[in-house]
Order: structure tokens, then C-alpha cells, then sequence
């Protein structure tokens, strides 16, 4: 009877697989696609010496 | 600096609904003009779908040049220029408080000077996205990027899902930059 864990890719195998589709994932982002700024990001930049249009 | 209270008077010059030619997703486009101590300007303002305006301006001289985005004009009143932009979208957000700001900071063509910037993060979408965060905060507004093409949007807290907004701007974005 042929065991499931044959059937199982060796563990470094994995790796390179999850690596190589993570890659493809990141190089495939499609241009123009917006990521929301954060909070903190937006305060850290701001110049607070200017008076908010709309707060 | 950008304070709308220093604006340029301006003037709507141009209305169009409709528009279908070379401008895809364009809902309704309306042009101002003013006037610097040096030149005539335009500002193209497209409104596209979910409220979301997009403002673009250049030297009218440069009207039918292809690259009067990417120009230089050397004249030094850039927080003038963008303090009547953020003035007009300040109208528009009266009337309406779904509208959002949108902006693609273009790169920078100088043939004589041998300059053509890389289209990523440019030193437009730099200064534009500091006046932006400078003057509309996070309370009326959700702020969203794309270095890779210099795309600002600033969506309207009012909407209902500023995510979903954001999202289907992507697919948007997406379609005019493979045109």
C-alpha cells in the first residue's frame, strides 16, 4: 500500500514552491493599484504649521 | 504655501458632459483658466465615476502639446497654481460632500536640460501629495496611493464603502494605463 507521505513534497521543496509563488504574486501587482496611506504615515509627513481645509 | 486664500481668480471657460472621445470613463469635464503674473493657465477638471474628480493643469500655450503635463514652466508659483486647484475642489465639495481628489503627479520632460523622470514616485506626485496631507485631513478624507504611477486619491469619508471606491478606481486606473 503506497503511504500518503510519498505524495508529499519534501519539506525544502515546499519552500521553494511557496517562495516561487509568493514572487510571482508580488511581481504581478498591477500597476495602479492603490494602497490606502495609514494614519500614521499621514502625521508623520504633515506639516502641522498648515491649518486643515477640511480636517 | 497651497492656501487657497492666495488663489488665483479663475474662471470656468469649458463644460462638457458626455465626453467620448480620448477621454475614457470621463463623466463630465469642466476647464478653468487664470491667469499668473506671467502666463494663462488651464485647469482640466474630469469627474469620473463615484464622485471622484481628477484635476490637471498647464500653460494654455501648451494647449495641443502632448506633453504639457510633463513641462516645466520655470515660473515659480506652484503653491499658487495648486492653492486654486484645492480652491475649486473646495467648491465642488460644497455642493458635494461625496467628491473626491484625485491627481497623477506627471514626470518631468526637460529636452534642453536632457531630463525625462522616471514615472515612479515623481517629483510632482512628491509635492502634490505633501499639499494634499497638508490641507485635507484624515477625519474627511481616506488617503490612497500608487508610487509606481504617482496616483493620489483622497476619497470623501461620506461615501459608504471608501474602500470598495478605492478598489474599483484601481480597475479603472488599470484599463487607462494599458490604453
Amino acid at each position: 500500500m503506497r503511504k500518503m507521505g510519498k505524495l508529499i513534497a519534501p519539506f525544502n521543496q515546499k519552500k521553494d514552491v511557496c517562495e516561487s509563488i509568493a514572487t510571482v504574486r508580488l511581481a504581478s501587482k498591477p500597476k495602479g493599484s492603490l494602497s490606502k496611506i495609514t494614519a500614521s504615515e499621514i502625521k508623520a509627513r504633515r506639516v502641522s504649521a498648515y491649518r486643515y481645509l477640511l480636517p | 504655501m497651497f492656501d487657497p486664500d492666495h488663489s488665483y481668480p479663475y474662471r470656468r471657460v469649458g463644460d462638457h458632459s458626455d465626453i467620448t472621445t480620448n477621454r475614457k470613463h470621463v463623466e463630465h469635464l469642466t476647464i478653468y483658466q487664470f491667469n499668473t503674473e506671467l502666463y494663462p493657465y488651464l485647469i482640466e477638471v474630469e469627474r469620473y465615476p463615484y464622485q471622484i474628480y481628477v484635476f490637471k493643469f498647464y500653460r494654455r500655450i501648451h494647449k495641443r502639446n502632448k506633453q504639457r503635463f510633463n513641462l516645466l514652466t520655470n515660473e515659480g508659483k506652484c503653491s499658487r497654481i495648486i492653492g486654486t486647484c484645492f480652491n475649486i475642489f473646495l467648491t465642488i465639495f460644497q455642493r458635494n460632500p461625496l467628491a473626491s481628489f484625485g491627481f497623477l503627479g506627471s514626470h518631468t520632460i526637460d529636452r534642453s536640460k536632457n531630463i525625462v523622470e522616471n514615472k515612479s514616485e515623481t517629483r510632482r506626485f512628491v509635492v502634490y501629495r505633501q499639499a494634499v496631507q497638508n490641507y485635507f485631513g484624515i477625519e474627511t478624507f481616506t488617503h490612497f496611493e500608487d508610487k509606481e504611477t504617482s496616483i493620489y486619491l483622497s476619497i470623501s469619508n461620506q461615501n459608504k464603502d471608501v474602500h470598495d471606491i478605492a478598489d474599483k478606481a484601481t480597475i479603472i486606473i488599470n484599463q487607462l494605463i494599458e490604453e
